[in-house]
């Protein structure tokens, strides 16, 4: 009847029916309804299992895409998650999650992900990523040849690098643009940070653009 | 924006120092002509695409000084992003400590995905395009009526945009491009 019961990991004030507030310390369990299990979840105040969060999050038409050298994460069909061990790029469903070389990442984090790329009002994001490092900047990594192809692709080298080992993507034309240009200049042999600045700044994307540590704060949630 | 005193000396410096590498047109807006309504400033720039007669526009705080070029973020707009921005130094917890109401800080976590990237509203590109996302701005400014960076992400949740970012070079206290003398205009 759309209510779950989650687990206390932070401390939770919740307003009690008898009127006052009870406070669940970390490993209690409350029942509550979706909106607020969702909230809760994403700010990684409660955890549940991956049956609920799969059936909350409706991953539908979404999958992992594990390039050469990804790390499976555990537990991804639990989460209703498809999962392509393929070392080509490709969009194989609605919504990818693209893991690359070294990536590890909980499923968790991998669904919470896809949530940032759902279509909300007929408008929504496109892919989202995250930042490399806050303070890392295109002009502090590569190449010189690869920088100057961004330089002369862009404008300037100060722009912040993204961490293109985790890419959450649905599938529009953008994308697929996006895609294609970003698998043609890897297969090329190009410094893949560059590539993905290159092609994003020379044609508009819906990015969802995470801060470097995203992952950090849900790994392991 | 230059709403008060100190704001204008500000502003009048920030003109200086942009002269220096750029002779665009300068729009100054202070009290004659667009009335202030909560936090100094605030108002007028949740109404900045109002306020622009351009196609594309940059933003400077009064207390921003030029160091350098400005032109990357027109090229960013030119290949179809609606607004440039760069990056807030607070992330994380500590992203949202500004906001003076505590109510304001828990609806914006509630209402935006997970730790969403936090933006400085002091140096923005934009273009018409982003009119709609300022409409939405205004609304979730009209909350609480206060600072302007929690509303913008509450509006980019409701109306996301294509928003290409620079980096912190082009704002920050110690920006190479843009100088940002944060506090300076006593806002």
């Amino acid at each position: 009847m759309g209510t779950h019961w989650v687990r206390t990991i932070k401390p939770v004030s919740r307003y009690a029916l008898g009127g006052g507030y009870h406070t669940y310390y970390p490993g209690d369990w409350f029942q509550c309804k979706n909106m607020e299990m969702r909230e809760l979840v994403e700010s990684g105040m409660v955890e549940t299992t991956p049956q609920v969060l799969s059936a909350e999050y409706k991953a539908g038409d979404a999958g992992v895409l594990l390039r050469d050298g990804a790390i499976k994460p555990r537990d991804v069909k639990t989460y209703g998650l498809k999962c392509k061990e393929d070392g080509r790029l490709a969009l194989p469903w609605k919504r990818t999650v693209i893991l690359g070389p070294g990536a590890s990442i909980s499923t968790t984090s991998i669904v919470i992900g896809l949530s940032r790329i759902e279509v909300g009002h007929g408008v929504g994001w496109e892919m989202a990523v995250m930042l490399k490092d806050m303070r890392k900047l295109a002009r502090d990594v590569g190449t010189e040849e690869e920088k100057a192809k961004t330089l002369d692709a862009v404008g300037d080298l100060r722009l912040p690098v993204y961490d293109t080992s985790m890419l959450w993507v649905r599938r529009t034309k953008a994308t697929k643009d996006w895609l294609a240009a970003f698998r043609d200049e890897l297969e090329a042999g190009a410094d893949e940070m560059h590539a993905f600045l290159r092609i994003l700044y020379m044609r508009r994307l819906m990015l969802c653009t995470l801060p470097a540590g995203w992952i950090g704060r849900w790994h392991g949630a | 924006m230059a709403y008060g005193r100190k704001a204008k000396n500000e502003a009048a410096k920030s003109i200086e120092s942009l002269r220096q590498y750029h002779d665009w047109s300068v729009r100054v807006v202070d009290e004659s002509d667009w009335p202030d309504r909560g936090a100094p400033g605030r108002w007028a720039k949740v109404n900045l695409d109002k306020l622009t007669r351009w196609e594309q526009t940059l933003f400077l705080d009064a207390d921003t000084r030029v160091r350098g070029r400005l032109d990357a973020g027109f090229r960013l707009l030119d290949a179809g992003y609606e607004l440039v921005m760069v990056p807030s130094r607070p992330q994380h917890n500590e992203a949202l400590r500004h906001l003076r109401s505590d109510e304001e800080r828990k609806a914006t976590l509630r209402e935006v995905g997970v730790d969403p990237l936090q933006l400085n509203t002091g140096v923005m590109w934009f273009s018409k395009a982003a009119g709609p996302l300022f409409e939405v701005w205004r609304e979730e400014w009209e909350r609480w009526k206060d600072k302007d960076q929690g509303a913008l992400l509450r509006a980019l949740e409701r109306h996301p945009v294509g928003v290409a970012l620079l980096g912190w070079p082009f704002n920050d206290e110690h920006g190479e491009v843009v100088e940002h003398r944060f506090g300076a205009c006593g806002g």
